[in-house]
């Protein structure tokens, strides 16, 4: 059997999508209610939508083990939603929900993968079933014989029916967890050679189309050329069982007439829907209570999920829009016309209101905020608080911080590998805290801001605490040592933490201690350009700092020119911008250029020689400087002229020019303004650099 | 860098080039490899790279790097003229605009007119004799890539 239906791969990315969405969500829901202690009704309805959505698009896409384990999981809340005050072991549920739900989402990255067979869920169904079993207080009602439904066929051929219409039934096998979802994909493709005319159940998105089907089969009338042809399509459907076509019975004389089965179920047909259902699920609903379950199907549409390369041909092409329309509206052919272009004039600056508009909506599409990223870890601190009992509580800030969808992503095993370790080897146990005389609650803190140009996200723990000297010594044992360990700052001591191999932790934990998951993460930052910073006080608590270059993100600018060149400066960089007097400047023996800026002495930084390009700027008071700095350093920049303050978005240089040593010389990237020139964005941090102070 | 699956395809059935002129001689990227060729844009210049590349052009919302080909080659500066134009080339899933002083043709390429250069991975992958000229295939990549 292939992994999934023929002709359903297109779906696949959706799929993986939704159904991640909606794990997602879940997992939100379960860590809540568990916090809370209470599970309400809303909550219920919620879980078992989200799993009757899940088990119904598995289905869809043929994945029979991810639809079982949902239906499993879906009848646990089915019991508890009908009965309130069922009894259960709570903490046993939320073990088996969340287990389910890691499962579920594995198998999400497994079905991506060819290679990798579909997991068998049989084990974890049954402790879920067994667990349902026990919360209804006995096994499930004994087996009821089959109702025949299917023998008495002749309500299914109207008197009035035309000659040309075939009638066919299709049964399923018992296993096929929704042959209504099944039967679904079947018509789809039955439509390509035949005209399908009618089905019984009517709808087969309706709740009782399953149980309908699994005890009378699924009854298809069509019209069409090649009767074989239309068999042989459905015999060859997944998990069906047996396709047949069906005669009209000589006599047509049943008194039960046409039934309206979806409607409104016969006792028999219900009877034959709980005999269906496995001994140990639940029954199916009754069609009463069946009116809330409806909007599941549909999503909420206030969202819709877009391809991610398709925004890009989007903002590329809007770009283009900006750029084309800056060439019309300012055709040097205007000019030459010679007539009162008012009225043009007054249409080109509303489009171009309308342009720009335009570009920043398309912008930030693109702009999530971190918060899908940091809502992750209550899970896993949830999940950890459960293990090791040092019942930490997950903080937030700044979680609303908007950055680039593809930062996000990068974000996401950083963060799970750091906010670990802040919990498994940052956080003390509850009797180390009480004899340390800690009586704050213990708490891990992610925040999330922007720095000069840069995404910072930090992991902040009130825990014990690096111990510098426990950390030299055991550098000093992995031979990590390059000086003698007095000459080691605190900030490159506790950097050795995040060093290959190297981890304090004595014991080996489920959750750290190999020493193996920091230095992945430094090396998975520092390859998009990002950086890892570690700081701590002993007893007081680490911090894990995160800082990522925002990539494909707006930022604010000065633009200035050099010779023919425009620059850009990250405007949250520079301090001032001032025309300075010719007194202030001091040139030192060696050749170094300095200017006094309120008692202050500065490096200047002339940009035309640091880029060897020709300007006719050369005395300091003619042209422009711009006082910036970066952390503790400070220099001015000479320029020119300043052209204007702008937003522009770097993008980085073409991987064409990775050879050259760009950002070395303090280049960050470029950017196409609205006119189509380029500005190149300058790396004050870089600039800065030959005068940054070491600290001691 | 071993010559590729389209590479032997080109030996054995042939293809069409894009030919172009300098300093005498004549020069071609496969056109499959050839998006646009247009007028000489507006290049801002990129301090601390090499010579030979001229800065980057906007070509469609695209920052892409600029070669100038005869400094790469080392062959004397022409003296650009409206004939003059940017061949843009596809290295990979990026881009880059080789800067020429004209482009002669598109030739179609039987396999007999085709000799493989002898040193694999250079600049030249084959040497083509068409209409008694004699022109050489570049590899683009190398061209913009290669630090001189």
């Amino acid at each position: 059997m292939p992994k999934f239906e023929a002709g359903m791969e297109s779906m696949l990315d959706m799929f993986v999508f939704e159904t991640g969405d909606l794990l997602e969500k879940l997992d939100d829901i379960l860590m809540r209610t568990e916090q809370e202690e209470t599970i309400g009704t809303e909550d219920i309805n919620e879980i078992f939508r989200t799993m009757h959505t899940i088990k119904g698009s598995a289905s869809m896409m043929g994945l029979q083990n991810m639809s079982t384990l949902a239906h499993a999981v879906e009848d646990l809340f089915y019991i508890i939603r009908d009965d309130p005050n069922v009894k259960y072991d709570k903490p046993g549920l939320y073990e088996l929900l969340f287990a389910s739900s890691d499962n579920l989402k594995n198998e999400l990255e497994n079905i991506q993968d060819d290679d990798i067979p579909l997991t068998d869920f049989t084990e974890l169904e049954g402790k879920i079933h067994a667990f349902a079993a026990q919360m209804k207080g006995e096994s499930a009602p004994a087996q009821a014989a089959q109702a025949s439904g299917g023998d008495d066929i002749s309500h299914l051929f109207p008197d009035d029916e035309d000659e040309s219409i075939l009638t066919y039934r299709v049964t399923y096998q018992e296993t096929c967890a929704m042959p209504s979802a099944r039967g679904f994909v079947l018509l789809r493709g039955l439509g390509q050679i035949a005209e399908v005319c009618s089905t019984l159940p009517v709808d087969l998105d309706d709740d009782n189309a399953d149980d309908e089907i699994k005890s009378h089969g699924l009854i298809i009338k069509l019209i069409t050329d090649d009767a074989k042809k239309v068999l042989e399509f459905l015999e060859d459907g997944i998990n069906v069982e047996k396709a047949e076509q069906l005669h009209k019975p000589e006599k047509s004389a049943a008194p039960a007439a046409k039934p309206a089965p979806q409607a409104a179920p016969t006792p028999q047909q219900a009877e034959a829907a709980v005999a269906e259902a496995k001994a140990e699920t639940a029954q199916e609903k009754k069609p009463e209570k069946q009116a809330p379950k409806k909007p599941a199907e549909k999503h909420e549409q206030s969202l819709i999920t877009v391809n991610l390369e398709k925004l890009n041909q989007l903002l590329d092409l809007v770009a283009e829009i900006v750029i084309t329309q800056g060439s019309v509206t300012s055709s040097p052919d205007l000019k030459d016309l010679g007539v009162d272009l008012d009225r043009f004039n007054k249409s080109a600056r509303e489009l171009k209101k309308l342009t720009d508009e335009l570009q920043d909506a398309v912008m930030s599409i693109r702009m999530v905020p971190v918060s899908t990223a940091f809502q992750k870890m209550n899970r896993v601190v949830r999940d950890m608080n459960q293990k090791l009992g040092k019942g930490v509580t997950l903080l937030f800030e700044g979680e609303d911080t908007e950055v680039d969808k593809s930062i996000v992503d990068i974000l996401n095993d950083p963060l799970m590998h750091i906010t670990r370790n802040a919990v498994d080897h940052g956080i003390e146990m509850p009797e180390e805290r009480a004899a340390a005389g800690k009586t704050e609650p213990p708490t891990v803190t992610l925040s999330a801001g922007y720095d000069s140009g840069e995404v910072v996200i930090s992991c902040r723990d009130n825990g014990a605490g690096m111990d510098r000297a426990k950390i030299l010594a055991k550098a000093k044992k992995n031979g990590l040592l390059t000086k003698s360990e007095n000459e080691y700052t605190d900030k490159e001591v506790y950097a050795f933490t995040v060093a290959a191999g190297f981890s304090t932790n004595e014991k080996i934990t489920e959750y750290s201690g190999r020493g193996v998951g920091m230095d992945v993460v430094k090396k998975n930052i520092e390859k998009v350009g990002g950086k890892l910073l570690v700081d701590s006080e002993f007893g007081v608590g680490s911090v894990f700092t995160i800082r990522i270059p925002l990539s494909l993100s707006i930022i604010d600018v000065l633009s200035v020119s050099v010779g023919e060149n425009s620059f850009s400066v990250p405007i949250s960089s520079v301090r001032e911008a001032f025309s300075c007097k010719a007194e202030n400047y001091i040139l030192d023996p060696d050749g170094n250029e300095f200017i006094m800026l309120r008692e202050k002495c500065l490096p200047l930084i002339r940009l035309s020689r640091h880029f060897g390009i020709q300007s006719e700027i050369e005395d300091v008071d003619k042209g422009i400087m711009l006082y910036c700095k970066e952390d503790d350093t400070g220099a001015v920049l000479f320029a020119d002229s300043i052209i204007s303050d702008q937003q522009i978005v770097v993008k980085p240089f073409s991987p064409l020019l990775s050879d050259f040593p760009l950002k070395e010389a303090g280049m960050n990237g470029c950017s196409i303004l609205g006119d189509g020139t380029i500005t190149i964005a300058l790396d004050v941090k870089e600039l800065l650099k030959p005068f940054v102070k070491e600290k001691t | 860098m071993a010559f590729t699956e389209k590479d032997e395809e080109f030996e054995q059935q042939g293809g069409k080039i894009l030919s172009f002129f300098a300093d005498n001689k004549f020069y071609s990227f496969y056109i499959t490899d050839v998006t646009d060729i247009i007028e000489i844009p507006e290049i801002t210049y990129v301090p601390t790279l090499p010579k030979y590349i001229r800065g980057i052009m906007n070509h469609r919302g695209k920052a892409i790097p600029v070669i100038d080909f005869a400094l790469r080659m080392s062959l004397p500066e022409p003296s650009y003229t409206e004939r003059s134009c940017v061949i843009v080339v596809e290295i990979g899933s990026f881009q880059a605009g080789i800067m020429v002083d004209r482009v002669s043709d598109v030739e179609d390429v039987t396999p007999e007119m085709i000799a493989r250069s002898p040193i694999e991975g250079g600049t030249v992958k084959f040497f083509i004799t068409a209409n008694k000229k004699r022109i050489s295939l570049l590899d683009p990549e190398r061209l913009v890539r290669d630090k001189r």
